[in-house]
C-alpha cells in the first residue's frame, strides 16, 4: 500500500506540468513570502478592523497610521498582487526550458501575452481601457500559470532547439529571429483571448457566478449547506481561486446578524436561532488553521519533516500562518495544484467542522456568534465570538492538535516521495555520467 | 515515528503564543460585546429635523411646542448648529428618560442653491456622526421643511450607508425637489443627480411628502409639481412613498411647520404611538 502511494506521488511529481508549477512556484516564492508579510502587517496591525492593532489599539498612538497602512499595501499589491504575472512570465521560461527552447525570449513573451490578455475595457460608461488588477493577482493565478504553459508549447513547436553554447551576439540575433515566429502566433494568440475574456468580462459572467454564489451562501444556513459551502471554498482554494467563505461573510450573513441581535438583546449563547451557520461552523472550526487548516501542516513539518528545505519553509511561513495568511507557504510547499495534499487540505477541515458541530449539538461548546476582527487566529476564533468562553478555547486547542497529528502521515508520505525522486535523479544523474 | 526536538519546541512556542493571545482577546471581545449590547439595546430614537433655507435651529421652537401641548408625552429639545468651520454647538439638552427627543440642526451657511444643499449635507453629516456617538442610538426619524428635505435626500443618498443606522421614517414637508421649475420636463442638475444616485437609499425607509396649496399649484414659494418630483427619486426604491397635499389655513409655504394638519400627520406617521394609545388599541382590538 505505502509503496504504491509512492510510486503514485512519484509519478505525479514527474508530469511536466507539475513540474514546471513546481519550478514557477520556487521562483514566485520570495515574492509571496514577502507579500505574506506586508499583509500581515496592513491588515491585521494597521488596519481598523485588524486583530494585532485593535488588541494594542495601535490607531490611538501610532503616528502616520494611513501612510503606514498605505506604504505596506503597496508593497503588498507590487509582490503578491502581481502573482499571476510573474507566475504566466516563470512558467513560460521554464516551460521553454523543458522542451529545450529559447526561454529568456518565452520567458519575456509569457509576460507580455498575460499583460495583453489582462488589458480590458473597464465595466461602466466611459469604457476606458486598462489592466485588470484582479487578474494580475491570484484570482488570475491559475490563468497566469495557463498562459505560461501554452506560450511555452508554441515555442516548442514554432522554434528550433537551442544549443547551449557562448551567447555571442550573432548568435543571439540569430536565436531571436528565430523567436520572430512564436512571438507573433502567441500574440495573435493574446489577442483571440483578450476578446473572449472581454465578452466573458462584458456580460458579468464572473460576477453573475460570483455573486450568485456569494449570495446562496449568505443566505443559506444550517450543517449541511455550510459544509457544501466550505467544500466549494476548499477546493477553489486549492486552485488558488476564491471561494464564497473565502473572506468572512458575517456583515451580509443573515443567519449570523440573526444570531448577532438575540444574543445581544437575550445575552443567552445556548438557544441563537441559526445553531449552524457559516460563523458558527467554518470560521469558529473548519478555518482554524487558516483555509485547509494548514497551520496544523505548518506544525506537522517541525515535528517529523527530516528535509531542510521543508523545514525552513516552516520557518519562515510560520508567522503568517499564524494570522491566517497561508498563500506563501501554500505555494512554497507547494499546496496549491499539488493533487496529493488535495486530501488532507479537504478532509480535515471538513473533519474539524463536524467534531465542532457535533460539540455544538450536545451543547458541549456554545455557538460563536459575535463579531470577530479580520486576521484572528483560527484558533481564537470561536473564542472571541462566543465572548470569551474558555471551554472553548481548550476545544479549539485540542481540534488543532488533531489536525496536527492527522497531517503528520501526509508529511512523511511526502518526505519519502521526495527521497524516491532524489534517488531517481542521482540514478538518472550516474546514467548521464556513464555515457 | 521520530520526534524532532527542536521542532517539538517551536510547535509548542508556536502554540503558547497563541494561547497567551488569548487573554487580550478575551479582555478585546468583552468590552467590544458590552458596546455592541449598549447599541443594540439602546432605546433612543430621535426625530431629527433640518430647517429650510434663511432659517435657523429655532424654526420649529412653534412645531414642538404645540406636539408637546397635544400629548402627555413631553419630547425634549436639543438645538444644534454647524459652523462653517466645522464647529458644532449645542444648546437645549436630552432628557435623561425622553427616549423620543427633537434634534433640530441648523447651519451657520443657510443659503438657497445646490452647491449650499451639498455643502449642508456635508456639514449635517459630522453633526450626526457627533450625535450618533455621543448618544448611541441605531435608529431615527428624519423631517425636513423645504431645502432641510433637499439636505436630507443628499444626506441619505451619500452619507447614511457609512451609518450602522437605521432611518425610519423621512417627512418632508414643501420640499422642492426640482426647485422652482414648474415642469417635471425639465429636470435640475439636482434632481438629476438625486436619481442617479437613488439606488443608495435604504430600503427599509418610509417616506412622506408633504405639499402643500394655496393656490392651484403651489404653496406660494414651491409648485406643486417640483413638491411632486420626489416621486422620480424615492418611489419604487423605498419600502412605502406617500404624497400629500394640505390645503386650507396655514398652507403657505413658510406657514406649513406650524400647520395643524401638518402636526397631526407629523404626529400620526413620523412620531411612536404613545404608550398609552398603543395599549387602547389593544383593548379596542380585543
Amino acid at each position: 500500500m505505502e509503496q504504491r502511494i509512492i510510486a503514485l506521488g512519484l509519478r505525479i511529481r514527474k508530469w511536466s506540468f507539475f513540474r514546471i508549477i513546481q519550478r514557477t512556484f520556487a521562483v514566485l516564492f520570495p515574492f509571496i513570502l514577502l507579500g505574506s508579510f506586508a499583509q500581515v502587517i496592513e491588515f491585521s496591525l494597521l488596519h481598523p478592523d485588524g486583530y494585532l492593532g485593535n488588541l494594542i489599539q495601535i490607531s490611538k498612538w501610532l503616528p502616520h497610521y494611513r501612510a503606514a497602512n498605505q506604504l505596506f499595501g503597496s508593497i503588498y499589491m507590487l509582490t503578491a498582487g502581481v502573482i499571476a504575472l510573474l507566475a504566466a512570465g516563470v512558467s513560460a521560461k521554464y516551460t521553454a526550458q523543458f522542451f529545450k527552447r529559447d526561454e529568456q525570449l518565452a520567458g519575456l513573451t509569457g509576460l507580455l501575452v498575460f499583460l495583453a490578455i489582462c488589458y480590458q475595457r473597464t465595466t461602466g460608461n466611459n469604457g476606458q481601457f486598462n489592466f485588470r488588477l484582479d487578474l494580475l493577482g491570484f484570482p488570475g493565478l491559475i490563468l497566469g500559470l495557463a498562459v505560461g504553459y501554452c506560450v511555452g508549447w508554441v515555442f516548442k513547436y514554432l522554434s528550433g532547439p537551442t544549443i547551449k553554447g557562448t551567447e555571442h551576439g550573432q548568435e543571439l540575433l540569430s536565436r531571436s529571429f528565430k523567436g520572430l515566429l512564436p512571438l507573433t502566433f502567441t500574440l495573435l494568440f493574446a489577442v483571440v483571448c483578450n476578446i473572449l475574456l472581454g465578452l466573458l468580462f462584458k456580460y458579468q459572467i464572473f460576477e453573475e457566478v460570483g455573486s450568485w454564489l456569494q449570495g446562496q451562501a449568505t443566505k443559506q444556513s444550517g450543517f449541511w449547506p455550510v459544509m457544501f459551502f466550505a467544500s466549494i471554498t476548499l477546493l477553489l482554494a486549492w486552485l488558488g481561486l476564491s471561494g464564497p467563505y473565502t473572506g468572512n461573510t458575517f456583515d451580509s450573513d443573515q443567519s449570523a446578524l440573526k444570531n448577532l441581535s438575540y444574543a445581544l438583546s437575550h445575552n443567552n449563547l445556548a438557544k441563537v436561532p441559526e445553531k449552524f451557520n457559516a460563523n458558527t461552523l467554518y470560521f469558529s472550526y473548519g478555518a482554524i488553521g487558516g483555509t485547509g487548516a494548514t497551520l496544523g501542516l505548518v506544525l506537522a513539518i517541525f515535528l517529523v519533516a527530516k528535509r531542510q528545505n521543508t523545514r525552513k519553509l516552516a520557518n519562515w511561513t510560520v508567522i503568517p500562518s499564524m494570522f491566517n495568511t497561508n498563500v506563501a507557504f501554500m505555494i512554497g510547499l507547494p499546496v496549491l495544484f499539488n493533487p496529493f495534499y488535495l486530501l488532507p487540505f479537504l478532509v480535515i477541515p471538513l473533519f474539524n467542522m463536524v467534531i465542532g458541530g457535533l460539540a455544538l449539538l450536545c451543547g458541549l461548546v456554545p455557538p460563536a456568534v459575535y463579531p470577530v476582527l479580520t486576521t484572528t487566529p483560527g484558533v481564537l476564533y470561536a473564542f472571541i465570538g462566543t465572548n470569551g468562553s474558555w471551554g472553548v478555547l481548550i476545544f479549539t486547542f485540542g481540534l488543532l492538535l488533531c489536525d496536527i497529528l492527522l497531517y503528520i502521515p501526509f508529511v512523511r508520505f511526502a518526505e519519502k516521495i521526495a527521497g524516491a525522486l532524489d534517488n531517481d535523479c542521482k540514478r538518472a544523474g550516474e546514467l548521464n555520467e556513464d555515457q | 515515528m521520530k520526534i524532532n526536538k527542536r521542532g517539538m519546541g517551536i510547535t509548542l512556542l508556536v502554540l503558547l503564543i497563541l494561547f497567551s493571545l488569548a487573554l487580550p482577546s478575551f479582555i478585546w471581545a468583552r468590552q467590544n460585546v458590552k458596546d455592541l449590547a449598549r447599541w443594540h439595546n439602546s432605546r433612543l430614537s430621535p426625530v431629527i429635523m433640518i430647517p429650510g433655507s434663511s432659517a435657523t435651529e429655532n424654526r420649529f421652537d412653534a412645531l414642538i411646542k404645540k406636539i408637546n401641548s397635544r400629548s402627555q408625552k413631553k419630547h425634549s429639545l436639543l438645538k444644534v448648529k454647524v459652523y462653517n468651520d466645522g464647529t458644532v454647538k449645542y444648546s437645549g439638552k436630552i432628557n435623561a428618560k425622553d427616549n423620543e427627543p427633537f434634534i433640530v440642526v441648523g447651519f451657520e451657511n443657510n443659503k438657497d442653491g445646490y452647491s449650499n444643499i451639498l455643502k449642508q449635507a456635508k456639514m449635517f453629516d459630522k453633526a450626526f456622526k457627533q450625535l450618533s456617538e455621543q448618544y448611541e442610538f441605531n435608529n431615527f426619524k428624519a423631517f425636513g421643511h423645504s431645502n432641510g428635505g433637499l439636505i436630507y435626500t443628499a444626506f441619505l443618498e451619500n452619507y447614511l450607508p457609512k451609518y450602522d443606522i437605521q432611518a425610519k421614517v423621512l417627512m418632508t414637508v414643501g420640499t422642492p425637489y426640482n426647485f422652482s421649475e414648474t415642469s417635471l420636463q425639465r429636470k435640475t442638475q439636482m434632481l438629476a443627480d438625486f436619481i442617479k444616485n437613488r439606488k443608495k437609499l435604504p430600503t427599509d425607509l418610509s417616506v412622506y411628502t408633504v405639499a402643500g396649496t394655496e393656490t392651484y399649484d403651489s404653496d406660494g414659494l414651491v409648485p406643486e409639481r417640483s413638491v411632486e418630483a420626489g416621486k422620480y427619486i424615492y418611489q419604487g426604491i423605498v419600502k412605502h412613498f406617500t404624497q400629500i397635499t394640505v390645503t386650507g389655513k396655514d398652507a403657505q409655504h413658510s406657514d406649513l411647520p406650524q400647520n395643524d394638519q401638518i402636526i397631526e400627520l407629523l404626529d400620526r406617521y413620523v412620531l411612536e404611538p404613545d404608550q398609552n394609545q398603543k395599549t387602547k388599541k389593544l383593548k379596542e382590538n380585543s
